[in-house]
C-alpha cells in the first residue's frame, strides 16, 4: 500500500501542476531569497519542470530552485486555474 | 579567518562608504535602481554613453558606475546601483544597493521597471515608495511589452504609485528625452519625497506576499494583457536548454566556443600587442643611451607592464561573451544546469563561468567571479581558480614534455592531459578542504530567475568589456609596475663587469669570444650568452636562488632551476627564458633549449633534468601560484591582502608537497 506523506514538499512534485506554499522549513536567509522572487505563502505558483533543480512559474517569471531547497518548501496542490486573461 | 566575518568586514561601513561617495560629488545625485534583467544597464548606457567611470564603493569590493550627465541644462551625477529584487539583500551587491538607499545619498531614485513583468518589479518599487523616497519610475521595454499585447496606462500607474512614470525603451532610445526632462524637473524642484499609502496593508504574515498582492491589484487596474508572459516558445527552449543531459551538451558546446575565443582568437591581438611592446622596447631602447636607465625603461617598465597588458584581449573578450550570454538569458540557464554538477564539490552553478575562463587565464576568471552571489562561494571559487591550467603554463609544459618525450607525441599528449586533469582534481579537492575548514557552511542552494530569452545587446557587451579592461589596466597595472621594477632590480644588480672577471671565468669568456670571432656569418654569440649566465648567477636573484637551493633540493631542483622557479613567481613562463639564460641556450630555438637542458650537468657531473626532476618540475608548475597579475587582481576582488597571500602560500606549499612526493616516489622506480 502506498504511503501518503503527511505533508507534501515542493520536491515531491514531479509533473506540471499548481500549488500554494503553506510553510517553509528552511534557514531564514533561504526563505528570504525565495520570498523576494515571489515564492511566498498563500500565492499560487506553478511547477513547470520537476527534477533537480526544478523550475517554477511565479507571476509569469521562471524561477530555478534547487531540489534540496524545494524539499524544505511545504505545499498544497490547488486546482489548475483557467486562463483568466 | 571566517568568510562571514570577511563578508561583513567587506560590507561594514558601506553606509558610511556611500555617504563618502556623496561627499565627493557637487551635482545632484540620481541613483539608477531596479531588478536584475529590467534593462537598467542598457538605460544607463543610453543616458551616459562612454562617459561612465567604474569604481568600488569605498570599503567594499562592489563596483559601481557613475557619470555626470546633462539633463535639460542641469548637470546631475547618475549612479548605476547593482541590481536588486528587494531591499532585503542576499548578496554583497544587493547589500550595497540597500545601504545606498538607506544611507540617503541620492537626491532622486530612478527606478527601472520591466513593462513585460510589471507585477514582480513593483515589489521593489513598493519598498522604495514606503520609505518615502523621491522616486521616478522608468517604465522600460515598453516596445517589447506592446509586441506581447500588453498595454499599460502610464498616467494611471503614476496616480496609483503617486510618483512620476515615464515610458521608455532604453534599447531603441524612445522616451529617453522625456525621461531626461522628468529627471531634471524632479531634481530641480528639490525632489519632494513621495508621501505614500500603506502599501502592504500592515504586512501581517508574509510582507512579500502582501506586496505582491498589492502589485497584482495595481497591474489589474492599470494594464491589460499581463496574464500570459511565459510563452510556449520559452517553455520549449527551456525543455532543451535545461535538460539534464542535453543541457550539459549545449553547455559544453558553448564552453568550447568561449574557450576557443579566449584561448585561440585572443592570441591574434595578444601577438600583436606582444609585437608592439617588442617594437616599443627596441625603439625606446635605441633612443636612450645604453646602461642601467635603458634597462630599467625597456626591460623593467615596458617589459613588465607589457607582460601584464598582454592579457587585456582575453579579459575584454571574456566579458564581452559573458555580457552577451547574460543578456540572452542563457547565463542563468547554464548556472541552473551546472548547479547539479558543481554542488557536489561545494561550488555554486555560477562558478562555471570563472572556472571555464581560468583555463585560458586566471585574471579574467577572478574578475568574472562576481557572477556568484554568495560571498563565501565567490571567495572559495577565487581561491581555486589559479589551479586550472592557464595559457602561461603551456610553455613550461611544452619544455618539460620535450625533454621527457621527444618524438613521442602520444606520451606528450597524455602528459599534457594529465597536467590539466591534476589542476582540476586539485581544485576540486581544495574547494572541498576550504568548505570543511576555513570557509565552513553549506553551499548556497540555487534560487535563480530564468529571464526571458532576448536578443543580446552588442552595445552593452562592448561597454562591459571596455569597463572591465579599464579596471584591469588601472588597478592591476599600478601593482605590476611596482613589482616589475623590483624584480628588474633583483635580476640586474649587482652588475657583472666583463673586464673584472678573473680566473676560469675570464679564460672561458676569452675562449668563447675567440670562437664567436671564427663564425663566418658573425651570428654566433656564445660569449654574450655566457656573460648573461654569469650576470644572472651573480645578481641578487641568482644569489637568493643559490642560498635557498637546499630547500628545493628534495624536489630535484639545482640552483639554476631554483632561480627559474623564483623568477617565475612574477609570471610562470619566465622560467623558460631564465633556464635558457642560465644554461646558455637560445630561448627561441626550442630544439637547442631542450638539448641544452637534457645535457645539463650539476657540479658533480650528474644530469640535472632526470625523469623524476622533470615530473617534479611539471607538478610544481601545475599547482604553484606564480602570477603577480593574478595576485593583484585577487587583492582587488577580495578587498585586501589576506586572501591573496593565503592563496600564494597555500598553493606554493601544495605545489612543494606534491612535487616532493612526485620526485621521491618516481626516484624509486626510474
Amino acid at each position: 500500500m502506498t504511503e501518503i506523506p503527511d505533508r507534501l514538499s515542493l520536491a515531491d512534485l514531479a509533473s506540471p501542476q499548481q500549488f500554494e506554499v503553506t510553510a517553509f522549513d528552511l534557514p531564514e536567509q533561504d526563505v528570504m531569497r525565495m520570498k523576494v522572487l515571489g515564492i511566498c505563502t498563500g500565492r499560487t505558483i506553478r511547477l513547470v519542470q520537476g527534477g533537480a533543480p526544478m523550475i517554477v512559474e511565479v507571476d509569469g517569471a521562471c524561477i530555478g530552485v534547487s531540489r534540496r531547497l524545494a524539499a524544505g518548501v511545504w505545499v498544497e496542490i490547488v486546482p489548475e486555474k483557467q486562463d483568466e486573461s | 579567518m571566517k568568510a562571514d566575518q570577511d563578508s561583513s568586514e567587506n560590507l561594514k561601513g558601506s553606509s558610511a562608504a556611500v555617504l563618502k561617495v556623496l561627499d565627493l560629488a557637487e551635482p545632484k545625485r540620481v541613483a539608477l535602481i531596479g531588478n536584475p534583467n529590467a534593462g537598467k544597464t542598457t538605460l544607463f548606457n543610453s543616458l551616459t554613453g562612454l562617459r561612465a567611470r567604474t569604481a568600488n564603493f569605498p570599503g567594499t569590493t562592489v563596483d559601481y558606475r557613475e557619470a555626470a550627465i546633462e539633463v535639460s541644462g542641469t548637470t546631475v551625477s547618475l549612479v548605476d546601483l547593482p541590481g536588486a529584487y528587494s531591499l532585503h539583500p542576499s548578496s554583497p551587491e544587493e547589500e550595497v544597493t540597500a545601504d545606498f538607499v538607506s544611507g540617503g545619498p541620492a537626491d532622486l531614485l530612478l527606478v527601472v521597471v520591466d513593462a513585460t513583468n510589471l507585477e514582480r518589479n513593483l515589489l521593489l518599487v513598493s519598498e522604495l515608495l514606503e520609505r518615502e523616497l523621491p522616486v521616478v519610475v522608468a517604465l522600460n521595454m515598453i516596445d517589447r511589452a506592446e509586441r506581447q499585447g500588453i498595454r499599460i496606462d502610464a498616467d494611471e500607474l503614476g496616480r496609483e504609485l503617486k510618483c512620476p512614470v515615464v515610458v521608455v525603451s532604453a534599447r531603441t532610445g524612445n522616451g529617453i528625452e522625456e525621461l531626461r526632462k522628468m529627471v531634471a524637473r524632479q531634481v530641480s524642484k528639490g525632489c519632494e519625497s513621495v508621501v505614500n499609502q500603506d502599501l502592504c496593508g500592515g504586512c501581517q504574515g508574509c510582507q512579500f506576499a502582501a506586496r505582491l498582492d498589492w502589485a497584482e491589484g495595481v497591474v489589474r487596474r492599470t494594464s491589460e494583457g499581463q496574464g500570459e508572459r511565459l510563452t510556449d516558445r520559452t517553455r520549449a527552449i527551456d525543455r532543451f536548454v535545461t535538460h539534464p543531459v542535453l543541457g550539459l551538451v549545449l553547455f559544453a558546446l558553448i564552453g568550447v566556443v568561449i574557450f576557443m575565443l579566449i584561448f585561440w582568437f585572443a592570441a591574434f591581438p595578444m601577438d600583436a600587442m606582444d609585437a608592439l611592446f617588442g617594437w616599443a622596447q627596441a625603439t625606446v631602447g635605441s633612443l636612450i643611451p645604453p646602461g642601467d636607465f635603458n634597462g630599467l625603461i625597456t626591460d623593467g617598465i615596458i617589459g613588465g607592464v607589457g607582460g601584464m597588458l598582454i592579457f587585456l584581449p582575453q579579459i575584454m573578450l571574456l566579458f564581452f561573451m559573458i555580457s552577451l550570454l547574460e543578456d540572452s538569458g542563457y547565463l542563468a540557464r547554464a548556472a541552473f544546469v551546472m548547479d547539479r554538477v558543481l554542488y557536489h564539490v561545494g561550488l555554486p552553478g555560477k562558478a562555471f563561468v570563472p572556472m571555464l575562463s581560468a583555463h585560458a587565464c586566471a585574471i579574467p576568471a577572478v574578475m568574472a567571479s562576481k557572477v556568484i552571489d554568495d560571498w563565501r562561494d565567490r571567495l572559495k571559487t577565487i581561491l581555486i581558480l589559479p589551479l586550472m591550467t592557464c595559457s602561461a603554463r603551456l610553455p613550461v609544459y611544452a619544455m618539460v614534455v620535450a625533454i621527457l618525450f621527444p618524438q613521442q607525441p602520444v606520451w606528450a599528449a597524455l602528459t599534457f592531459a594529465a597536467a590539466y586533469s591534476l589542476g582540476i582534481l586539485m581544485a576540486i579537492l581544495m574547494a572541498f578542504l576550504l568548505k570543511v575548514s576555513l570557509l565552513p557552511g553549506p553551499t548556497r542552494h540555487l534560487v535563480i530567475e530564468l529571464p526571458p530569452y532576448r536578443f543580446p545587446s552588442f552595445r552593452n557587451a562592448l561597454f562591459a568589456s571596455f569597463d572591465r579592461g579599464k579596471i584591469f589596466v588601472k588597478k592591476a597595472g599600478t601593482v605590476i609596475l611596482l613589482f616589475s621594477i623590483t624584480l628588474w632590480i633583483l635580476a640586474t644588480y649587482p652588475k657583472t663587469e666583463e673586464d673584472k672577471l678573473v680566473g676560469s671565468q675570464a679564460t672561458r669568456l676569452a675562449q668563447l669570444q675567440e670562437l664567436d670571432g671564427r663564425d663566418p656569418a658573425g651570428d654566433s654569440d656564445l660569449a654574450g650568452r655566457y656573460l648573461a649566465t654569469l650576470e644572472s648567477e651573480n645578481s641578487f636573484a641568482g644569489r637568493i636562488g643559490k642560498t635557498i637551493q637546499p630547500v628545493f633540493a628534495p624536489l630535484g631542483f639545482d640552483w639554476r632551476t631554483t632561480v627559474g622557479v623564483l623568477n617565475s613567481f612574477a609570471a610562470r613562463e619566465v622560467v623558460v627564458s631564465t633556464l635558457a639564460i642560465l644554461y646558455g641556450a637560445d630561448e627561441d630555438d626550442e630544439g637547442q633549449l631542450t638539448t641544452s637542458l637534457k645535457n645539463a650537468k650539476d657540479e658533480e657531473g650528474s644530469p640535472v633534468f632526470t625523469v623524476p626532476t622533470c615530473l617534479s618540475l611539471l607538478v610544481f608548475f601545475v599547482l604553484a601560484m606564480q602570477c603577480l597579475p593574478t595576485t593583484a587582481v585577487v587583492k582587488r576582488e577580495t578587498g585586501g591582502w589576506k586572501w591573496p597571500l593565503f592563496q600564494l602560500v597555500s598553493m606554493t606549499l601544495l605545489a612543494y608537497g606534491m612535487a616532493f612526493l612526485t620526485y621521491q616516489l618516481s626516484s624509486l622506480f626510474v
